[in-house]
């Protein structure tokens, strides 16, 4: 070694230095990985606006004008402890729009009246001043009815797990474009038999403010379960099924109005569903990524958790689980189902009850989509349920809330109130502690008390919230998810 | 024959003798002084007997010539011309005098020769076969001291001396070549050539007629050659300035001709006619662009007469053109070499750039350009030019050692020693290895840029178009500034340099934004060269600034279009030269001298400025010469090193304050934005598209160059921590220390670990590349120094290594080149957004959403990777990119889109409607991807989900066809200055509702920099989306409107009748006074740097200035 290096001069402190700092931070930057990309948080696609919104918007579509195959109706319901004035715009298939403006008074429901438009089918945009309106809308035929919560979004995807066309059945999708711009919109169908891309369905161009409804068993004839993808080129649309299945000589089966999902999701749950004797059912799991999807699917009786069930789903194919055949089921017995996918970036989840021809009264056929986590982990932990339409504009003839399912989500027990809102005040409808994966379905008695007020739902945690509504003769025909609240509402 | 002895019948001797050619010496002389008799007896006393002399006198007073040469020369010839006509017109009167010579011995009569040189010079003749022939000059008082030994001239006749000036003859010199230009003063030249050529050129009437007769000779098939062994002594009564220069036929004039004038007119007529029409068409535009910067740097030296004398050179010939023409195809009738033949023997290049740069580079601009001014020529005490003579080459900036004594007489290198052995150096020890390193690396610089010399710089980053001169000082001056609704914020001092440097460029906007932008690279490489001077050795100096060129951080801002960064790159070296300086750490100094600059306070005064300067650009430069200090007194404790630590920071601190002294009223105005100031040196980023670790050590902080390979600089940059000693391990230290702290720095704000505080990563990194650069400099330094005479071990290993590190360690640089624009975009948002430029009715404003990299303009941040900015409805400009800290007002704009993006909102357009508001558009990328047309740059997309967003909104419409940004259309737009018949007045504060946005028809024209905004107006409410709406006053027909409050910064006007209003600022001038106060600081700055010596202060230190003397022909060299 060098005198020049043996001297005084202290250089390994500046090397070490050097090399612990490059080297630590490499370490740390290493550990605390690459940030998430800025942006908003994937949100439900239906989300009833903060109070203190300046404005929100909600996107309803699916009706078919009165006489066709699924005529309904909008319900505006308040959250706000203050009224909500809302410009509706309706449009039909033919270009043709009306306007109305309608106000709903704090924590009230109002039902506005549709104008009659040339066309067979309808869409509406709801565009509040403020925030705290929730608008769901309600379709009606002589198979049954349905009902779902209208979009507070637009989105360049919408995704659709279940779907018939075999038979009679008939699978529509309606697609709105509520935006100032014009869209392209391409359809694709997921078959057990692979993807088809129908040549009538691609490049559909809606313009702006226009709604335009595809009739899918024209083109994917003969398929008991179709999914469904809709994509645009340009903009985003809102889109929504409606599904009517038709059994043995047309005089039974079910309407059902599904409103597409945005976003695949990891986490599905059916708060509550039942087994009819001799009745079809199944739970539809799309997968719709690129990677296979490992998916589990937990039955809960009141009694305790089933063995789970678990397939990998392929990219681009749907599982399609007969939970009418399992015989660890019993018949006429509620039960949860919670739905679970890894590997991929999640999975779309509904579930069809099949036509059951031969009971006595015949129950009800339809689907219903399952609840998605985003809906049930929304930070405020609060969801209100629509009523199915007031008193002088029922849904069907007593239609009215038959049991309200709560299926605590989270990994942990959970606190849990549902309140009836009214103008005049807030009826406790039940409350208590939900253990982790359990949930609590409520009586249509107890529900009786809030008749056709909201239902507000409080929790400690994430809860997935369903209310089956009725007269449908069965479980889960006919449901109204919890939809989730952006702010806090004053209780 | 001996004297004395007679020839006998039989000899040869008469024939041999009647064969020695009959030389004729025509000596002109124009009232000549007493030397005339001791040249005229040297002819006397020449041994060549066939000599006959020929006395031209010109003037008046003919017969005391006469008589003077008869008692010196009684065979003389004496005659009389009339008038003066100039030395060659009347040499060429000899032509017709004489009959029978076959050489002419054209003097001057100041010329003395010795007895042997006639002699010599025609036996050189035959020797060499050569038309015309010249003597070695040497001094008239000194023979030891060499004149001239022939001369050369470059392409544009610029005559350059073989010698350098007070050259002793050592015999160093006494070689037989051949020339360019035979000297004037004593010139051999055969009769029938001279005759064939006619003469000199009788339009020269003094000064070039050497460099024409020379350069028509060699055309003519002769050769020029020097004979050394004939040596002569020249007065050089006129050129040396002893007597004054009288010329007829001058036309009188307020500036006298100097022989500086002469000089060029005759250079310049001698290109014009010596070269053939095609050689001209190439020669001619370089000689021209030579002439225009050399006036242009005179202009900046002020100095008047090289201004004059250039431009008057070419007025001078230009009004000649028929007459160079008709000469020009007489001497094509003589032509037997053509110009490519003739230019073997030219200097290559530019003699006198050459020769510029070289003081330049050693000496600084003042002294650089003191030289060409003569009459600022300091002198030493024995009256020699107390600058340094230079071998006019630039490669002489980096040759302190005395290798350049090497040059051969044509500055080529001979390579060998005096025994003819190959010299073998090792590499870059030679200033010609040095000087090929640093053309190679300027090469491969002006290959990777060649694409952004020309044509239109892309809408990228902050490349947006320069005001005008006018507009920038009207910017700089303005009390109101149009960014975001308006602000009354002083402007960046960026715009008062800006428009000072477009003024100078005569408005040359587009040249000022090349030169500002591309000038950093070579600018940063130069300060480097300074920094490292006084540190390390020519050869470590070349190494680190190859290597500091070689850094892929200003190609990655230069591709980003980020000024601030290359202004970084650009000032950090001379940041660190100055604050090094000014705290005396060693091995750094001031430098004594007279002048208030070398003073510690003028040194910081300096560094302030600098950093002022910078800062107008690049704010983060301001608190990182903080960091910066900080870190090398951290960087000294750490080795140890006994240095003025606290001085460092004192001196910082003190350059930091000068700087915010020199920028207050911009200061001043930024710190009002509140805690929103700091977003002056940056906006936040996006975490998840901020550069990670490895990017910020390698400096990818850009498209270009991100190859990992860059590493290997890094990693060469420890070698001094390893192995240097003493200083050089210090500033190792001290530059390491720095590093860390920059990369530390850099990489923290990026991720929005500092809050706010996010200065831009371009800025915070250029101290860190800078240390690298150093370090390898000091690296090679160590190598030569520290481990020299020791035993090869691990240290001579890594050493090596290290060198290969830095070789290839610069590929990814080199690699980048071959692209010609540094990955820089060529097309940014100007082809999409072209329609913004079309007239359209009513005064508006465009929304700019995106990351804040990706922003073709300057702006505020919403949130963390998104930032907004307002413009006037047109493509931005730079007023816009340097924005104030402050959104003012504007910050409406950003609560509405925080609100969209929550979901709060489908009525984004009718909340942006106040601030009139007609297009939003989001930019995701540092420019447009165009399938085919533009490839990808970089990637900077918004937060997601912001389209889903906006597209949302039930009042903005996608506008359709605009390619590569997605671009929406505001429904519910008004305008910015709008009335509306009747009408409630709109709300004052709170959400605009539909109503308040309807109905509004656009009046008034647009408000630019607080001009007013005029326009007829009706009856009704008149709305203004100015801020601050206080400073601005309504008139229809010159009476005021009452104002009141609309939207909570906005202002409304009842109009009651229909007139013609006006809207302008009308508050008091406080902000163009406090700007001009602050102009004021930085002139009196300017002339205390510049400023004259104190000599009552140190007289020994100031050199007494020359007196007057004209310019003498060999420093024709010099610029």
């Amino acid at each position: 070694m060098t005198p020049a290096h043996t001297s005084h001069e202290r250089r390994w402190r500046v090397a070490a230095l050097v090399v612990l700092v490059i080297a630590g931070v490499a370490i740390a930057a290493g550990v605390r990985g690459t940030p998430a990309p800025v942006g908003a948080a994937p949100s439900p696609s239906a989300l009833v606006g903060a109070p203190d919104a300046e404005s929100t918007a909600w996107y309803c579509t699916g009706q078919s004008a009165a006489g066709g195959v699924s005529p309904g109706f909008l319900v505006l319901t308040n959250t706000a402890p203050r009224p909500v004035s809302a410009a509706i715009t309706f449009v039909s298939d033919s270009g043709a729009t009306a306007h109305a403006i309608a106000t709903v008074p704090p924590r009230g429901v109002v039902v506005p009246a549709i104008p009659a438009l040339s066309g067979s089918w309808e869409s509406e945009t709801v565009i509040t001043s403020g925030g705290g309106l929730a608008v769901t809308q309600t379709v009606s035929d002589a198979l049954g009815w349905s009902q779902a919560p209208c979009q507070s979004t637009t989105s360049d995807q919408w995704y659709f797990a279940g779907g018939s066309t075999a038979a009679a059945n008939e699978l529509y999708v309606s697609l709105f474009n509520p935006t100032a711009t014009p869209v392209v919109v391409d359809l694709s169908f997921v078959t057990p038999a692979g993807t088809v891309h129908p040549i009538n369905y691609q490049g559909i161009v809606l313009p702006a403010g226009q709604v335009a409804v595809e009739n899918v068993a024209t083109e994917v004839q003969e398929i008991s379960t179709v999914s469904t993808i809709v994509t645009t080129r340009t903009g985003r649309v809102v889109a929504a099924e409606v599904q009517e299945l038709i059994g043995a000589g047309g005089t039974t089966g079910g309407l059902s109005l599904v409103p597409g999902v945005m976003t695949p999701q990891s986490h599905w749950v059916i708060p509550q569903a039942q087994e009819v004797p001799g009745g079809p059912s199944e739970i539809d799991v799309f997968n719709p990524g690129s990677t296979t999807e490992s998916v589990t699917v937990r039955f809960r009786l009141p009694s305790g958790p089933l063995a789970p069930l678990s397939k990998k789903v392929l990219p681009g194919t749907t599982w399609a689980l007969p939970a009418s055949a399992q015989t660890r089921i019993p018949d006429n017995q509620t039960y949860a189902t919670a739905i679970d996918a890894t590997g991929g970036s999640g999975v779309v989840v509904s579930r069809t009850v099949g036509v059951i021809d031969g009971a006595t009264p015949p129950p009800q056929a339809g689907m219903a989509l399952a609840v998605d986590g985003l809906s049930s982990a929304v930070p405020t932990h609060e969801w209100v349920v629509p009523p199915p339409g007031t008193s002088g504009s029922p849904a069907v003839s007593g239609a009215a809330p038959e049991y309200l399912a709560l299926f605590n989500a989270s990994a942990s027990s959970e606190t849990y109130s549902a309140t009836a809102t009214t103008a005049s005040g807030n009826k406790v409808v039940a409350a208590g502690t939900l253990q982790a994966g359990t949930e609590v379905v409520v009586p249509a008695s107890t529900l009786a008390v809030a008749g056709l007020d909201p239902i507000v739902v409080r929790a400690s945690g994430p809860l997935a919230v369903s209310e089956d509504v009725g007269p449908s003769a069965g479980i889960g025909m006919v449901s109204m998810p919890g939809i989730p609240l952006a702010a806090a509402i004053d209780a | 024959m001996p004297e004395g002895v007679e020839a006998g019948p039989d000899s040869l001797g008469p024939l041999m003798d009647a064969q020695v050619p009959a030389v004729v010496a025509v000596v002109v002389t124009t009232d000549p002084g007493p030397w005339l008799e001791e040249a005229l007896s040297s002819l006397a006393a020449q041994d060549y007997e066939e000599l006959s002399v020929l006395v031209l006198t010109t003037g008046e007073d003919d017969s005391e010539v006469t008589d003077r040469v008869a008692r010196v020369l009684p065979d003389g010839f004496v005659r009389h011309l009339p008038g003066r006509p100039g030395y060659a017109a009347a040499s060429n009167e000899a032509l017709g005098m004489v009959e029978g010579a076959a050489f002419f011995l054209l003097l001057h009569d100041d010329v003395a020769l010795d007895p042997d040189a006639v002699h010599k010079l025609v036996e050189e003749s035959f020797r060499s076969n050569a038309g015309v022939v010249s003597p070695k000059f040497v001094n008239w008082d000194d023979p030891r001291v060499l004149l001239h030994v022939g001369l050369s001239c470059d392409k544009t006749g610029a005559v350059v001396d073989r010698i350098t000036e007070g050259e002793f003859d050592h015999g160093q010199h006494d070689a037989v070549r051949d020339v360019f230009v035979a000297p004037g003063g004593c010139i051999l030249v055969r009769a029938d050539l001279f005759a064939e050529l006619k003469g000199f050129d009788a339009g020269i009437v003094a000064m070039g007629e050497d460099l024409d007769l020379s350069w028509r000779s060699q055309v003519a098939g002769s050769r020029v050659v020097v004979a050394p062994d004939a040596r002569v002594r020249h007065r050089e009564v006129i050129a040396g300035g002893l007597e004054p220069l009288v010329l007829a036929g001058e036309p009188e004039g307020r500036h006298p001709v100097t022989m500086q004038s002469l000089q060029r007119r005759h250079e310049l007529r001698s290109v014009l006619k010596n070269y053939t029409r095609l050689t001209l068409v190439r020669v001619l535009p370089q000689a021209a662009l030579l002439a225009f910067g050399e006036v242009v740097v005179a202009l900046f030296a002020r100095d008047r007469d090289r201004v004059r004398a250039v431009s008057g050179a070419w007025r001078w010939n230009f009004r000649r053109l028929t007459e160079l023409s008709k000469l020009r195809g007489e001497l094509a009738e003589h032509r037997l070499f053509p110009d490519a033949e003739v230019r073997r023997l030219q200097v290559r290049g530019s003699a006198r750039l050459s020769a510029y740069l070289s003081r330049l580079s050693h000496h600084g601009f003042v002294a650089a350009n003191a030289v060409a001014a003569t009459r600022e020529r300091p002198e030493d005490e024995n009256g020699h030019a107390a600058v340094a003579v230079l071998t006019g080459s630039v490669g002489s900036a980096f040759s302190e050692d005395a290798d350049f004594d090497e040059l051969d007489d044509l500055g080529r290198r001979a390579g060998r020693d005096r025994f003819g052995r190959q010299v073998r150096t090792a590499p870059l020890t030679s200033g010609r290895q040095r000087v090929v390193a640093l053309v190679i690396a300027c090469i491969v610089i002006a290959i990777g840029t060649r694409d952004l010399f020309f044509g239109t710089l892309p809408f990228v980053g902050q490349l947006a178009p320069l005001p005008s001169w006018s507009g920038s000082w009207h910017h700089f001056f303005s009390g109101w500034q149009s960014s975001g609704v308006g602000t009354t914020a002083p402007a960046s001092p960026a715009f008062g340099l800006i428009g000072l440097t477009g003024t100078v460029l005569f408005g040359a906007m587009g040249t000022l934004q090349r030169v500002l932008l591309l000038g950093c690279i070579p600018l940063g490489a130069w300060g480097v060269a300074r920094f490292l001077k006084p540190l390390v050795s020519p050869r470590a100096r070349v190494v680190a600034v190859i290597c500091y060129l070689g850094v892929p951080l200003p190609y990655g801002a230069l591709g980003a279009g980020r000024w601030d960064g290359l202004v970084a790159y650009a000032v950090f070296p001379f940041i660190a030269l100055r604050l090094a300086r000014a705290a005396a750490v060693a091995p750094y100094a001031l430098e004594p001298g007279p002048r208030w600059r070398s003073r510690p306070i003028g040194q910081v005064a300096i560094l302030g400025a600098v950093i002022a300067a910078a800062s107008g650009f690049a704010p983060a430069v301001l608190p990182m010469v903080l960091v910066m200090a900080v870190a090398w007194v951290l960087g000294s404790a750490l080795v140890g090193a006994r240095e003025p630590t606290v001085r460092i920071l004192v001196v910082a601190v003190q350059a930091v304050v000068m700087a915010i002294v020199l920028t207050l009223p911009w200061v001043v105005g930024t710190a009002l934005a509140g805690k929103g100031s700091v977003a002056i040196f940056g906006l936040p980023l996006s975490g998840a598209t901020a550069p990670d670790w490895g990017d910020v050590l390698r400096f990818a902080v850009g498209p270009a160059a991100r190859s990992p390979i860059a590493w290997l600089l890094v990693l060469a940059a420890a070698l001094p921590l390893v192995i240097a000693r003493g200083t050089r391990l210090a500033w190792a230290s001290r530059l390491w220390v720095t590093a860390l702290a920059s990369w530390g720095l850099a990489y923290a704000t990026t991720r929005g670990d500092l809050g706010s505080f996010t200065p831009s990563e371009t800025v915070v990194l250029a101290p860190a590349a800078l240390a690298v650069a150093v370090c390898i400099g000091i690296g090679i330094a160590a190598f030569e120094n520290d481990l020299s005479g020791r035993e090869f071990g691990w240290r001579q290993l890594v050493s090596g290594a290290a060198l290969v590190f830095v070789a290839v360690g610069l590929l990814p640089v080199l690699g980048a080149a071959a692209g010609g624009r540094w990955d820089l975009p060529s097309q940014g948002v100007e082809q999409p957004l072209a329609f913004l430029t079309q007239p359209s009715t009513g005064v508006a404003r465009v929304l700019w959403l995106g990351d804040p990299r990706a922003l073709p303009t300057g702006g505020w941040s919403v949130e963390s990777g998104l930032a907004y900015a307002l413009t006037p409805e047109d493509l931005p400009t730079s007023a816009q990119v340097f924005a104030p800290a402050g959104p003012g007002p504007a910050s409406e704009v950003a609560k509405a889109v925080r609100l969209a993006v929550a979901g709060g909102t489908v009525h984004l357009g009718r909340l942006l409607a106040p601030a009139g508001v007609r297009y939003v558009v989001v930019v995701d990328a540092l420019a447009p991807s165009l399938v085919g047309v533009e490839p990808a740059s970089l990637s900077a997309p918004p937060p997601a989900g912001l389209n889903a967003d906006l597209l949302h909104q039930s009042d903005l419409q996608v506008v359709p066809g605009v390619l590569g940004v997605q671009v929406y259309e505001n429904g519910a737009d008004m305008p910015v200055t709008a009335t509306r018949a009747g009408g409630l007045p709109v709300r004052a504060s709170g959400y605009p509702s539909a109503t308040d946005v309807a109905g509004w028809q656009s009046v008034l024209s647009a408000l630019s920099n607080g001009s007013a905004a005029t326009g007829a107006v009706p009856s009704g409410t008149l709305y203004a989306g100015y801020a601050p709406a206080g400073a601005f006053t309504l008139k229809v027909d010159g009476k005021t409107v009452a104002r009141q409050p609309a939207f909570g910064w906005a202002a409304q006007y009842a109009v009651t009748a229909k007139g013609h209003a006006a809207l302008s600022l009308s508050q008091f001038p406080l902000v163009p006074l406090v700007v001009l106060l602050e102009l004021a600081a930085w002139v009196v700055l300017a002339l205390a740097v510049i400023g004259r010596p104190r000599r009552e202060r140190e007289p020994l230190a100031v050199a007494a200035p020359l007196p007057a003397e004209p310019v003498r022909s060999t420093e024709t060299v010099t610029l």
